[in-house]
């Protein structure tokens, strides 16, 4: 860009945010309705619950940590808690290795033809085919694996519909990838599994961040299969645990208590993207860039 | 055989460069172990499951006993079941607002490419409702909308009490209501993708438009929707699946399909068949009709999207 245009550019930038100004105002009164949720539970929560429904719009005369700790003991919001972490752990860990080996597989490792295109065109067709509304058939499957109650069940589920799309992910990522990178330890005498785990992987980062960050995301925040299965309610994921505070919860009089479960229950989505925001910003385009 | 000589740009690696056929063939390719532990997981729980779905879709079953065999009976009953018609129909409203769920993103994506002040900030809020998951949100939403809730009061501080109302419990207003809240929290996603896909738009175009007395829309017209064409029926066909799968989270906690039955949509109403009634059979069946549909849709859809190119 020549510097004659640069300039033009900067003249018209601030002409067209004036003519943009009515659209900025409308566009800045969403985004506000989009954080509001935030700063409505906090200030909620944090307020004692018998000033509440007195202006939301204004911070707190008195700060209280009584609702959080309320919603922390009788929702037993930590037990959840360390439920969800165990299976976003592992559940990312199984997707992210099961995902990046079928993707090496179906770029680079031998293998019956008809196989490798049969493999990619069933990733993407999963990827296409909703499990919500199949649930009775899925969780008859867990069943009869004996895994019905069990936070491996729940992992393996959710694994199996994270898979076609990291498949999907990992193989356009691979086929990025000269092959004179790996080429090198060929020559060496490297096995298959070694060259997967010390160049493949570790060449990987980006996108295995990317998958691990948006796989995360979504298996903490899925409800369906987590109420489907996981019956004993202080092995429940902290999403599904809080889906219920609402009967646990009757009546306005304990919305501050709510609203504090609440809070608790969106802090994990939080600090994910506050380690991972640019993972996670990239992985959401994923599909529109093509 | 080396490997360099294999046509394909991606080398495959684990064939020594001089290896007898014959030998190749009695290994069992190394490949397969890589892809085995995905297969196996695919097939036991994303394509045994359709197997499955088929076979208890003619059942009548409680998940106790065994299923009964009853023929197409499931089938037929959706036509009579006013629960289930209920359902269809919101979701038919939710299939009307389709434009609005393409629209709206786009033109927010336009104007921050436009270069509007503080874009990138408005970007970035606009994803927060994504980190909160969509049950977090219907239970947000379920206590900014009660009778003496923070929307009922900011409307009578503006002046406007007469509006007021318990909007989640009113079967005139819980159906519109649900559908914005959705609309609003797909918004941000819809906004990353579309500005993704302005991203590598060639801007000369729009230079020559301009030389041509071209305004802003007839600009974005002629330059922007047709470039923009890919991630529309990406995103079009995604927001139409998930309006027959996705519903259910926001709905659970937001209203659980009331009252009544007047906000359910398909996916909460399987959902409640298998887990409150044991109906499994009749969900099944339920589900599997849907995908039929949505197949049917995505296809109409598509056609839809194809055709406006020529």
């Amino acid at each position: 860009m020549s510097a004659q245009s640069t300039l033009r550019k900067g003249r018209r930038a601030r002409r067209r945010q004036l003519t943009l100004a009515p659209a900025t105002v409308v566009l800045l009164a969403l985004a506000f309705t989009m954080v509001f949720p935030l700063f409505y539970l906090a200030s909620t929560a944090l307020r004692p619950a018998s000033e509440y429904g007195s202006n939301p719009f204004t911070l707190p005369s008195t700060l209280t940590l009584d609702n959080i700790v309320a919603a922390w003991d009788s929702g037993q919001l930590g037990r959840l808690t360390l439920n969800s972490l165990l299976v976003v752990t592992v559940g990312v860990t199984i997707v992210v290795l099961v995902s990046s080996a079928a993707a090496f597989a179906i770029v680079h490792l031998p293998l019956p033809t008809r196989l490798r295109s049969t493999s990619r065109a069933g990733a993407i067709l999963l990827l296409a085919l909703p499990a919500s509304v199949l649930i009775v058939p899925v969780t008859s499957v867990v069943v009869d694996l004996g895994l019905m109650n069990t936070h491996l069940g729940l992992i393996l589920v959710y694994a199996s519909l994270q898979l076609p799309f990291g498949i999907f992910m990992m193989v356009a990522f691979f086929e990025g990838v000269p092959f004179e990178i790996l080429e090198a330890a060929v020559v060496d005498g490297a096995g298959s599994v070694r060259q997967f785990f010390q160049i493949a992987l570790p060449l990987a980062r980006p996108a295995v961040a990317t998958l691990a960050a948006l796989t995360a995301l979504m298996m903490w925040n899925e409800l369906l299969f987590g109420l489907l299965i996981l019956q004993d309610p202080s092995s429940r994921t902290i999403t599904a645990g809080v889906a219920l505070l609402k009967s646990a919860f009757a009546g306005s009089s304990n919305a501050s208590v709510q609203s504090a479960g609440l809070l608790i229950a969106t802090i994990g989505p939080l600090v994910l993207f506050a380690i991972a925001n640019r993972s996670l910003m990239r992985g959401l385009v994923a599909g529109a860039v093509k | 055989m080396t490997v360099r000589e294999l046509p394909q740009r991606t080398g495959v690696i684990g064939v020594p460069p001089v290896a007898p056929v014959a030998r190749r063939r009695r290994r069992v390719p190394i490949g397969i172990w890589f892809l085995l532990p995905a297969v196996i997981l695919l097939l036991l729980f994303r394509v045994a499951p359709v197997g499955y779905a088929f076979v208890y879709s003619l059942t009548d079953w409680n998940g106790i006993g065994d299923p009964q065999f009853i023929g197409l009976e499931n089938y037929a009953r959706i036509f009579t079941d006013p629960v289930a018609l209920t359902a269809i129909l919101n979701n038919f409203w939710l299939l009307l607002s389709l434009p609005l769920w393409i629209f709206i993103p786009m033109l927010i994506a336009i104007l921050i490419w436009e270069g509007m002040a503080l874009g990138r900030a408005i970007r970035y809020a606009l994803i927060v409702p994504l980190l909160l998951s969509p049950a977090v949100l219907g239970l947000y939403y379920a206590l900014m909308l009660q009778k003496f809730g923070p929307v009922n009061e900011f409307l009578t501080f503006i002046g406007l009490p007469m509006l007021t109302r318990e909007w989640l419990a009113d079967t005139e207003t819980v159906v519109p209501v649900f559908i914005a809240i959705v609309l609003w929290g797909a918004i941000g996603i819809g906004t990353l993708m579309f500005s993704a896909g302005m991203a590598s738009v060639d801007e000369s175009l729009y230079d020559a438009a301009e030389i041509d007395g071209a305004g802003f829309w007839q600009r974005h017209f002629a330059v922007t929707l047709p470039h923009l064409r890919p991630v529309t029926t990406f995103w079009a066909i995604f927001v139409l699946i998930s309006f027959f799968t996705g519903m259910f989270p926001l709905l659970f906690t937001l209203t659980n399909g009331g009252p009544g039955y007047a906000s359910t949509t398909i996916d909460l109403y399987i959902f409640q068949l298998a887990y409150n009634n044991g109906d499994l059979g009749y969900s099944t069946a339920l589900g599997l009709a849907t995908l039929i549909l949505l197949s049917g849709l995505a296809l109409v859809q598509l056609r839809l999207l194809n055709r406006r190119q020529s």
